[in-house]
């Protein structure tokens, strides 16, 4: 089975790149690669990829607001954002919407379409290096939250370690702190508070 | 009794001190104890016990004296009280001791605001008439000293109004520092994301393309290679020109700190400077923090309405002229002068302080050096 991808990316010669590299990929199949995110959401439905890989921050239609749209109009095509820095609150943003994957514009080729691959596959991939150390509006840093996140939609330790790149032990050992953090018993209750003190 | 210089020592060596920190550099404090001599002019001294007996209200009145400035304002209202006592009951054995109630009048000016210290000076003022009047003293010394706890009070007001405006000043020059380091720390952020990221991005997005290229024996990793190199130069010139943004002209960026320093002390900036462009980096940076020492004395000292800050190029000389129109500032010298003449000395040039109605300080420095 292949993977039909669409690249959304508004410098050129990187999209360029992206869009070679994807192609090396015999399961991948690139339907087209564009600089504006505008353009690409207008060919989406005669193009119907699979996964929108595209970059965070675009002049015009930021990857976010293409996320968004697509929500709407492609219900079924899912979206990996790809981003050089990690900002705070982009990716919980990125998780309200509902996106499979966050990920480094750099990573490596094989981790990139690994990560497209589990994507399409309906799994979740999330760069732990794009988590922001410390988020103003919340008291939970950004790691906890997409944590939180992830156990809402109910995923188990290993599925959270495996969306994370994490071992499962160390998932456990982030969930144990997170807990006494702010004084949960169990992860039920942990999104409990978060929901009620609105950090999801 | 502690004399001033022990007590200096005693601080800088064991961090110990007579003085709470925000007073610790405020030598005048140790200083207006000489007029304790006052006291002892006319103190009972003939016999042991009266030579005792003057000692000990002296001790009395130095604990008290350091104790209203520990306290906090409200509670520094009993040792002053107590220091006013101190002087009503003794002033009546003998004239000196009515320095006490000077010095009740000075702490109070001194300490409180500027209402609660004529309220404090008038009492002190009042209960000096009522036991220096009925105690038969002649009306030549109840004149005198009214006048010198009435000028000793104005005096201690205005010191005090000096330190707050001092402080403040202090407080504001700090937040400004914060605010230039914050948006300079932004400034960086947002550069190195724009510029280096994405060259960054590209250069390993394009190495991994031409080595998977090669480990397939497909054409195009010749290409990618060639184009690593030229995006590692971009990004080597986006650093250069990053850099060079960061560096480039301190004068430029010390003169818009200068004119916001002196807005935030109430002084009106009048700004002609045209920035001669053989000035190499080192003169910049040395004329830049001549002009930091300068503008922060008029702002902290000056009392100047206006300071006017002239840079020019006069023949193959560089000028620099900062004027305010203040108090010719007494205390003027000291205050880093000595610095800005040493660097003026480090760039060939020539420094010289003038005081008249308000004081002008004017930079020579040759031009030549590093064109």
């Amino acid at each position: 089975m292949t993977i039909r991808v669409l690249v959304v990316e508004d410098q050129k010669t990187v999209l360029a790149a992206l869009v070679a590299l994807l192609k090396l990929n015999s399961d991948f199949e690139v339907a087209g690669g564009f600089a504006d995110a505008a353009e690409a959401l207008a060919a989406v439905p005669a193009l119907k990829p699979d996964v929108v890989v595209s970059d965070i921050q675009m002049p015009g239609m930021s990857g976010l607001e293409l996320a968004q749209a697509l929500r709407g109009q492609a219900p079924n095509c899912r979206v990996v954002l790809l981003s050089t820095f990690a900002r705070a609150g982009y990716v919980q943003e990125a998780l309200r919407l509902g996106i499979g994957g966050y990920l480094l514009k750099d990573s490596p080729p094989e981790r990139l379409a690994d990560g497209i691959r589990a994507v399409a596959a309906g799994r979740r991939q999330i760069e732990s290096a794009l988590l922001a150390l410390d988020d103003e509006s919340t008291s939970l840093s950004e790691r906890d939250c997409v944590l939180l996140h992830l156990v809402r939609e109910g995923l188990s330790n290993a599925e959270i370690g495996a969306a994370l790149g994490l071992s499962e032990g160390t998932v456990k050992n982030l969930m144990t702190v997170l807990l006494a953090n702010i004084g949960a018993k169990n992860r039920i209750e942990a999104c409990r508070i978060a929901e009620k003190k609105g950090w999801l | 009794m502690l004399a001033p210089p022990s007590a200096q020592t005693a601080r800088r060596e064991r961090q110990w001190s007579l003085l709470p920190r925000r007073h610790a550099q405020s030598w005048e404090i140790y200083a207006s104890l000489i007029f304790v001599l006052f006291y002892f002019a006319g103190a009972p001294m003939n016999s042991a016990a009266s030579v005792a007996a003057s000692a000990s209200a002296v001790l009395i009145f130095l604990g008290l004296y350091f104790a209203s400035y520990w306290l906090a304002p409200v509670v520094a209202t009993a040792p002053i009280a107590g220091i006013a006592i101190l002087g009503a009951m003794l002033t009546p054995a003998h004239p000196g001791a009515s320095v006490f109630l000077c010095y009740a009048a000075s702490l109070a000016c001194y300490l409180f605001p500027w209402r609660y210290g004529v309220a404090a000076a008038s009492a002190a003022l009042a209960t000096f008439l009522l036991v220096a009047g009925s105690a038969g003293y002649p009306d030549s010394y109840l004149a005198i000293n009214s006048i010198v706890i009435v000028a000793v009070a104005a005096i201690y007001m205005q010191a005090r109004r000096s330190a707050v405006i001092s402080e403040r000043l202090h407080l504001r020059e700090a937040e400004l520092a914060a605010i230039h380091r914050a948006s300079e720390r932004r400034r960086i952020a947002h550069d190195l994301h724009d510029q280096l990221g994405q060259h960054l991005v590209l250069i390993a997005l394009k190495a991994d393309l031409g080595r998977k290229q090669a480990a397939a024996g497909m054409p195009g990793a010749e290409r990618e290679l060639s184009e690593i190199g030229a995006a590692a130069r971009d990004t080597l010139n986006s650093v250069r020109r990053v850099v060079s943004g960061y560096s480039a002209r301190p004068l430029l960026k010390e003169l818009s700190h200068a004119e916001e320093v002196l807005r935030l002390a109430g002084v009106e900036p009048r700004i002609d400077a045209q920035v001669p462009e053989g000035l190499s980096e080192r003169q910049e940076c040395f004329v830049a923090l001549i002009l930091r020492e300068a503008v922060t004395n008029v702002a902290r000292h000056a009392r100047a309405s206006s300071c006017t800050i002239r840079i020019c190029a006069e023949a193959c000389t560089l000028v620099v002229e900062i004027t305010d129109d203040g108090r010719g500032a007494l205390r003027y010298d000291g205050f880093g002068t000595d610095g800005m003449r040493e660097r003026a000395a480090q760039i060939g040039g020539k420094l010289d302080v003038r005081r008249d109605k308000g004081t002008r300080v004017s930079l020579r420095a040759p031009l030549d050096e590093g064109a």
